[in-house]
């Protein structure tokens, strides 16, 4: 049973603190990572749904 | 570039939509018919079928798994499609899909009535339906992956990173919550006890609203919302950090549906902390949505549509911020248990998933129709009836459950309750009830007025069943030097689907592991003994007639609360509760100190007529308790199976459980003829009374409580 194992777990209390230095630097690297992302490739995202499946159809409401 | 010819399926989108109308009206039928029950006990029919206690999941059910269930895979296979520029990978799987889910609905509408449940909210459905749901999802999972990895379209949108994530959460979420042991066909125990079992629930409980009614419906209105609008979501890069700061944050606040229980404290703040940071994603996706109409207001006033989505992102952003703030310990004493927590979840059900399912289908059905709405004052129509509703339904009921709450708190200036009766707080609002009926009653004549608006709609139209379409064949990926991680990311689908499901799970991790460590966690009570064979059977009933639907067994350590019911729970009191039954609404009192506070015959005469002994109660009369046998063949496969689960019974006494059985229910009998009542030992109503006069007696048992932590 695998509930043995984490039984003997030293030092439960550093679990908290794991998770917030995972929290702190997924965070700091996720906001690093969209600040310096391509300005033309989130342009194309954006548009992305609104691209005309096909012409002569009715995309939107008018 | 060649264009490579193709053709969207349409056919499995139409019925995917018919199935979330027809389910719709039938899920909120259900729910005005237990609005009424609390107002007109009568309508419970005096029936077990129709009787609150298994209506009550049964609409719960009915909205969540096939009205948004159905919605989400309608929006998910219309936009999938048309993002990917790829059909469906496989028909058949489609199609299995379509079926085998309204199959689940189907089995759930006919065994939540018959009384087989598990009693655990929103995944009461008994485990041969558990086995089903995760094929299903499954063959829904293999199909969207099938389809990203066949995709014509380099980029996957964020709407996709949604649905996947969705699919992934849902499905741990299921497996863990679902583990079980069968004890025959349809019944079967869970796996964990108690605290434990508390814990899994909600950390399942909460991340199912955050994953089947939260994450594929802003998925839903990041595709849907820019197309009705004809404008793109209004800031990209605020999709990817609304996205990963979502699924990495809501995985963790599950705790907070368990402030001041018996939760061990660390659980409970980590579900503060979670909860109150989950406000920023939250708001970043409603902000997402609503500036995306930036220069477009002027449209909200003509069409229907955005109408519609405005009020489902606005309704969104207002649960969401209620959900951190009930996650205030101090706000939590006062919502938790009332009627607060039904408003609350309403304006995301009403709200969020019924309004933003409306808006879709307004635009979609025309669509796919290659028509035009049929009425937009009937649309109109529908919109102001359903925008009333909800007004009408939350507003009385944050009245209703703050009134109660500061009723069950008031003391006298001698320091005695100054409600000691419960009824009065019960009385007191009524009138509330009635008015959420009449709320209930509008939101679902706007429902009506939009089948037929829909019905029309389509029957002036022609059905396109394959739309044909063409793009170019993906290139092959050719080794890009200085590329943004993200979109590395998007073309390894399936790297990205493991990182979702990494961020999913450290949450869970953190949050299950350390209370898997039982020693440490809970105080062990040797007082604290195994149930009887008979209250076993007792519990099953208790269980089996939704009673935890209305009736906590979890005494809050607040002075008006030992005041009324007696001494707070203890974890170690719930060790050989598989499941838990906490319990997370007082409609009727707390039971957790039930046991021998009344004679047998007061429990004979109240669960035969409850407004004999308690007038003016709305809890339903249970005659058939009185006629219909409790199954004692069942009682060694009982004693076996919760042995397995770590009850300890001693080895054989499987054998003898039935002599015990008998013995312990003859006394019974004895007791209600001491009081003039002649019934048979083998009767239901025997069994619960030996169930409800063992409730939270052990610990009053002897002075001699070993409390051991270690």
């Amino acid at each position: 049973m695998f509930k043995y194992y984490f039984e003997r777990i030293q030092d439960i209390e550093i679990f908290p603190v794991i998770s917030l230095l995972i929290f702190v630097l997924f965070f700091i690297a996720l906001l690093i990572w969209v600040m310096k992302a391509d300005k033309q490739y989130i342009r194309s995202m954006e548009h992305l749904p609104l691209e005309e499946e096909k012409p002569g159809k009715e995309n939107s409401i008018n | 570039m060649e264009l490579e010819k193709f053709s969207y399926d349409n056919k499995i989108v139409k019925y995917f939509a018919i199935a979330t109308v027809v389910w719709g009206v039938v899920g909120m039928s259900v729910g005005l018919l237990a609005a009424l029950q609390m107002v007109f006990p009568i309508l419970n029919f005096d029936l077990q079928y129709t009787s609150f206690g298994r209506i009550r999941p049964l609409h719960t059910n009915a909205v969540i798994f096939a009205f948004v269930g159905n919605g989400i895979f309608a929006g998910v296979y219309y936009s999938l499609q048309r993002l990917l520029k790829a059909r469906m990978f496989s028909d058949t799987l489609s199609w299995i899909n379509f079926w085998g889910w309204q199959l689940i609905i189907l089995s759930a509408a006919i065994t939540l009535p018959l009384g087989y449940t598990t009693s655990k909210e929103y995944a009461e459905l008994e485990w041969p339906i558990d086995i089903a749901i995760t094929l299903i999802w499954v063959v829904f999972g293999w199909n969207m992956l099938g389809t990203i990895i066949k995709r014509r379209e380099k980029h996957m949108y964020v709407a996709i990173w949604f649905y996947i994530a969705t699919l992934v959460t849902v499905a741990v979420l299921h497996i863990v919550n679902s583990f079980e042991l069968p004890l025959h066909g349809l019944k079967s125990y869970s796996f964990y006890a108690g605290v434990q079992d508390a814990l899994v629930q909600w950390w399942y409980g909460h991340n199912a609203v955050a994953f089947f009614l939260t994450t594929p419906y802003l998925g839903l209105m990041y595709y849907f919302l820019p197309k009705a609008a004809n404008r793109p979501v209004y800031s990209y890069k605020l999709s990817i950090v609304h996205f990963w700061a979502l699924i990495f944050i809501y995985i963790w606040a599950g705790p907070h549906h368990l402030l001041y229980t018996s939760l061990p404290d660390w659980a409970q703040a980590m579900g503060t902390a979670f909860s109150i940071m989950l406000l920023a994603p939250s708001w970043g996706g409603m902000i997402n949505g609503l500036l995306t109409l930036r220069g477009a207001w002027d449209r909200v006033r003509e069409e229907p549509v955005l109408k519609f989505m405005v009020v489902a992102i606005t309704a969104y952003g207002m649960a969401v911020f209620e959900g951190p703030m009930l996650s205030l310990k101090n706000v939590n004493a006062i919502g938790h248990f009332t009627d607060w927590i039904v408003a609350h979840v309403h304006v995301g059900a009403l709200g969020w998933n019924g309004f933003l399912t409306f808006g879709m289908l307004y635009w979609l059905i025309p669509q796919m129709w290659k028509t035009s709405l049929y009425s937009k004052k009937l649309a109109n129509l529908h919109f102001w009836l359903g925008t009333l509703g909800i007004l009408f339904y939350a507003l009385p009921l944050y009245w209703a459950g703050i009134t109660q709450s500061l009723m069950w708190k008031e003391f006298t200036p001698e320091g005695f309750l100054k409600y000691p009766n419960f009824l009065e707080t019960v009385q007191q609002i009524l009138p509330m009830y009635m008015t959420r009926a009449v709320g209930g009653m509008l939101y679902l004549s706007g429902v009506f007025v939009m089948v037929y608006n829909l019905f029309k709609t389509a029957a002036q139209g022609t059905f396109v069943a394959n739309e044909a379409a063409e793009a170019p064949a993906l290139a092959k990926e050719t080794s890009e030097h200085k590329e943004y991680w993200h979109r590395v990311l998007e073309k390894k689908p399936v790297v990205f689907t493991v990182l979702a499901t990494v961020a999913i799970l450290i949450g869970g991790i953190f949050e299950l592991i350390p209370t898997f460590l039982i020693k440490s966690n809970v105080p062990t009570i040797s007082a604290v003994k195994p149930y009887t064979p008979l209250e076993l059977h007792g519990r099953d009933l208790y269980i089996k007639e939704g009673c935890v639907n209305c009736h906590s067994q979890m005494v809050r350590p607040f002075r008006s609360e030992t005041e009324r019911y007696g001494e707070y729970s203890k974890a170690g009191e719930f060790v050989y509760d598989h499941p838990f039954l906490w319990g997370s609404k007082r409609t009727g009192p707390d039971l957790q100190r039930l046991g021998q506070k009344y004679p047998d015959s007061w429990h004979y005469h109240h669960m035969l007529d409850p407004s004999s002994m308690s007038p003016g109660s709305i809890m339903p009369p249970y005659p058939w308790l009185l006629e219909q046998s409790y199954d004692k063949s069942l009682t060694p496969d009982m004693i076996t199976v919760m042995r397995k689960l770590g009850v300890p019974y001693e080895d054989g006494y499987e054998k003898q459980a039935n002599a015990d059985v008998e013995k312990q229910a003859d006394q019974i009998v004895q007791r209600l003829k001491d009081a003039g009542i002649a019934t048979k030992s083998d009767k239901e109503i025997v069994a619960l009374i030996a169930y409800l006069q063992r409730l939270g007696t052990d610990i009053k048992v002897k002075k001699e409580m070993i409390v051991t932590t270690e």
